[in-house]
């Protein structure tokens, strides 16, 4: 339905979360601590294995736990762990991030009409999501656990 | 918890503390510190170019001097007609605001 409405259209029709949509996919990496140090973007049509590059840029630096969609029949990064539903509780890490920047940033109703303006618009969240994030330091739990929010930041 | 203005310019001198050294575009308006904070609190409000204009023009206004006003961040392109300016109406007013006062006006009845 929202497909073809426009020549000019940069959304592409891909699913998620079981259900079509037509728009662009946004790949996070996240370190330990909920902070983005690596992003990429593409039309939605794309698969999710399409971003193994990024995850070879930190080959040396650090392993990267990504679910199934990230596994590539021609072979995976060294780094890469796939991780089944469920196995592992970093998923909720990420789910919080992405729950910050839907409520907050609103980054699920983008509508620039240019490429280059929707990959600025996506760049300027991630910098905005880690500077605030940081705003009043690092303030981990006795166990290490650092919460992150930017609810009070919402304009 | 400070106000819209005091998290603002936080956050302009968090942004120009990293990007001060960067030279200002010599046919530029705003500095790239200017540019970048402008581009940070767009992303953070998260809607489109309109109401976010709405959200500079309300919260920074007041404290630009009226002398900086005079110059707009994003001028309008020379208008080839030459017609006045009151008739084209200018870029950075509401659309409905400029329609509403037209139909308003006795002058136009």
């Amino acid at each position: 339905m929202r497909e073809g409405r426009s020549p000019q259209q940069i959304g592409r029709k891909g699913v998620s979360n079981h259900r079509w949509i037509v728009g662009g996919k946004l790949c996070l990496l996240l370190n330990q601590w909920g902070l983005i140090v690596g992003w990429a973007c593409d039309t939605a049509n794309v698969a999710d294995n399409t971003f193994q590059w990024l995850i070879r840029q930190c080959e040396e630096q650090m392993i990267v736990l990504s679910d199934t969609g990230f596994h590539a029949a021609e072979g995976d990064p060294a780094n890469l762990k796939l991780c089944q539903r469920g196995e592992w509780e970093d998923r909720m890490l990420v789910e919080t991030v992405l729950s910050m920047l839907t409520l907050v940033c609103h980054l699920k109703k983008v509508m620039h009409r240019g490429w280059a303006y929707f990959q600025a618009r996506l760049a300027f969240t991630m910098a905005a999501f880690n500077v605030l994030v940081q705003w009043q330091g690092f303030q981990p739990s006795t166990s290490g656990f650092v919460p992150l929010s930017l609810s009070g930041f919402s304009l | 918890m400070p106000t819209t203005i005091e998290f603002i310019t936080a956050l302009f001198y968090e942004v120009d503390e990293q990007l001060r050294a960067l030279p200002k575009h010599p046919e530029a308006h705003l500095w790239p510190s200017e540019v970048v904070t402008l581009g940070l609190l767009h992303a953070l409000k998260g809607v489109g170019n309109r109401p976010f204009q709405s959200l500079v023009d309300a919260r920074l206004s007041a404290g630009i001097s009226a002398a900086s006003r005079a110059h707009p961040a994003l001028s309008s392109p020379q208008d080839p007609s030459g017609l006045d300016a009151g008739v084209l109406g200018r870029s950075d007013r509401a659309w409905g605001h400029r329609h509403l006062g037209h139909r308003a006006d006795p002058s136009h009845a």
